[in-house]
């Protein structure tokens, strides 16, 4: 008699995914073990340890939430311009029009240069905040209005015979479709927010932060600590992008 | 309602010719023509989505309500939504009935996606009557669905509409759909479209039969009409 556990469809998603991370750790100790120097490739169990040193350590928790308190905040600002514009760009295509360059500046200028010009402008704690929005306003702008140009004409032409007003048509037909679209760019944008975050963090190098710590680990040579914390990271963008998609089937 | 000498055309091609028809209220009538006659161009011009170039108008309805070809549903909103959508006002217990009487009763909270192609086009058909309108469209709407289904559909709508009892203009390709629900049968001309001819049947909706004299007799008729517009093997009839 089968199992009944091996039918569930996220049971062997589950199992594919761990036998995936399984392999790579075989492959990066092997790598590990040729390559036989700690400072360039350190082993799976040494950067372990470093993970349990950077958890236990004081300021562990402080730097994780300092940073995603910036990455939530750059998050949100880049949400609400991206739904607002968005909106007006789906809706007018003057709007989109003038619109236009600005999302393509935002989309083109390379991160680094928004870096540096972000700490030229602002302190080094809030500049990782201007550089996520940067980079996270056009996805959720172009989402936003692929959502509104990609509503069903035949469904409007429907609403406007029935006399629907134009607010129920919003509210009945275009945020519905907006939504599908907004998720799909959320959930992308939130694991591509936090590595620029980090990245800008590890430039501007605020008090205490994950992308300082980076810093810190690098300059004291310790490779197994910059992997350790490369896995934090990974770790929590996961968790992240997770909650998303529970918000999303909610 | 009274449409005279309407004419439209879309550049160079002229879709409607001098085209006059009169829908009296409380009446259904059928619109049998060739396929891209400009059927579809009539009933944009009656909802009021589209202006004709030339002819008159009166007596236009302010209220029209439109059932598609396609159920066009928010896939997102349940059966019961979806006709609640065009008349927030309706009560709940008025949207219940009108789920009754399209046969969907136990389904009021399925999504469209959940729904058979007959059952997504009845929540149409609800949702259409819940809009109250002075009169209805209805673009070939049984056209995706089996004989047996699109009869049977036929006589639901007959009963709702007497509960309703409001005009009715009704597009289709079927003789036999249009024999059962017509007051006036109306055959349209192709290239221009013009009103060839209006056969009118006496018999109550409620008591015709498909074997009966008179239907047999109209279906002749209408099967000779159409014979002469187009390839008569586009009409099925029974």
């Amino acid at each position: 008699m089968k199992i009944s556990i091996f039918k569930n469809k996220n049971f062997k998603e589950f199992l594919y995914t761990l036998l995936s991370i399984i392999i790579l750790v075989i492959c990066w100790k092997v790598l590990s073990i040729v390559v036989d120097k700690e400072i360039l490739v350190p082993s799976p169990e040494g950067t372990l340890i470093e993970i349990i040193r950077i958890i236990q350590s004081p300021n562990f928790v402080l730097s994780v939430t300092n940073t995603l308190i910036r990455a939530l905040s750059g998050f949100m600002i880049a949400l609400a311009a991206g739904i607002f514009l968005g909106m007006l760009g789906g809706f007018f295509k003057p709007m989109y029009y003038l619109l236009r360059p600005l999302v393509l500046i935002n989309k083109a200028v390379p991160t680094m240069a928004m870096i540096l010009l972000a700490l030229i402008w602002l302190e080094s704690e809030k500049a990782p905040i201007l550089v996520g929005f940067v980079v996270i306003f056009p996805v959720i702008y172009e989402n936003v209005v692929e959502g509104i140009r990609n509503v069903d004409e035949k469904l409007v032409e429907m609403m406007k015979i029935y006399e629907i007003g134009k607010l129920d048509r919003l509210k009945d037909l275009y945020i519905p479709s907006i939504k599908s679209y907004l998720y799909g760019g959320m959930i992308a944008a939130m694991g591509l927010n936090l590595k620029i975050i980090i990245a800008a963090e590890v430039l501007s190098q605020p008090k205490i932060s994950m992308g300082t710590s980076f810093q810190i680990e690098k300059a004291n040579l310790n490779t197994a600590g910059v992997f350790a914390w490369s896995l934090i990271t990974i770790v929590i963008a996961g968790v992240l992008e997770q909650t998303l998609k529970v918000a999303k089937k909610d | 309602m009274q449409l005279e000498a309407i004419c439209k055309n879309y550049d160079e091609i002229k879709v409607l010719k001098n085209l006059n028809l009169t829908i009296k209220d409380k009446e259904i009538i059928c619109i049998l023509g060739p396929s891209g006659c400009g059927k579809s161009t009539l009933l944009n011009i009656l909802a009021g989505t589209l202006k004709p170039d030339a002819g008159r108008i009166e007596g236009k309805k302010e209220k029209v309500g439109y059932v598609f070809q396609e159920d066009r549903l928010l896939p997102w909103k349940t059966v019961h939504e979806n006709i609640k959508l065009v008349n927030k006002k309706a009560s709940n217990v008025k949207i219940k009935e009108l789920i009754d009487r399209v046969g969907l009763k136990g389904f009021e909270d399925k999504y469209p996606s959940q729904l058979s192609g007959g059952m997504r086009q009845r929540c149409s058909i609800a949702r259409a009557f819940n809009f109250q309108s002075e009169m209805l469209l209805m673009d070939e709407p049984f056209k995706s669905l089996d004989y047996d289904l699109r009869i049977k559909m036929v006589k639901s709508l007959i009963d709702i509409w007497q509960q309703w009892n409001n005009s009715i203009v009704f597009v289709t390709h079927e003789i036999d759909e249009a024999l059962l629900l017509g007051n006036k049968i109306a055959v349209l001309s192709k290239n221009p479209c013009t009103v060839e001819t209006i056969l009118t049947i006496n018999t109550s909706q409620n008591l015709r039969r498909l074997e009966d004299r008179e239907l047999i007799d109209t279906r002749t008729k209408l099967i000779r009409m159409l014979s002469k517009e187009n390839d008569s093997r586009a009409y099925k009839s029974a």
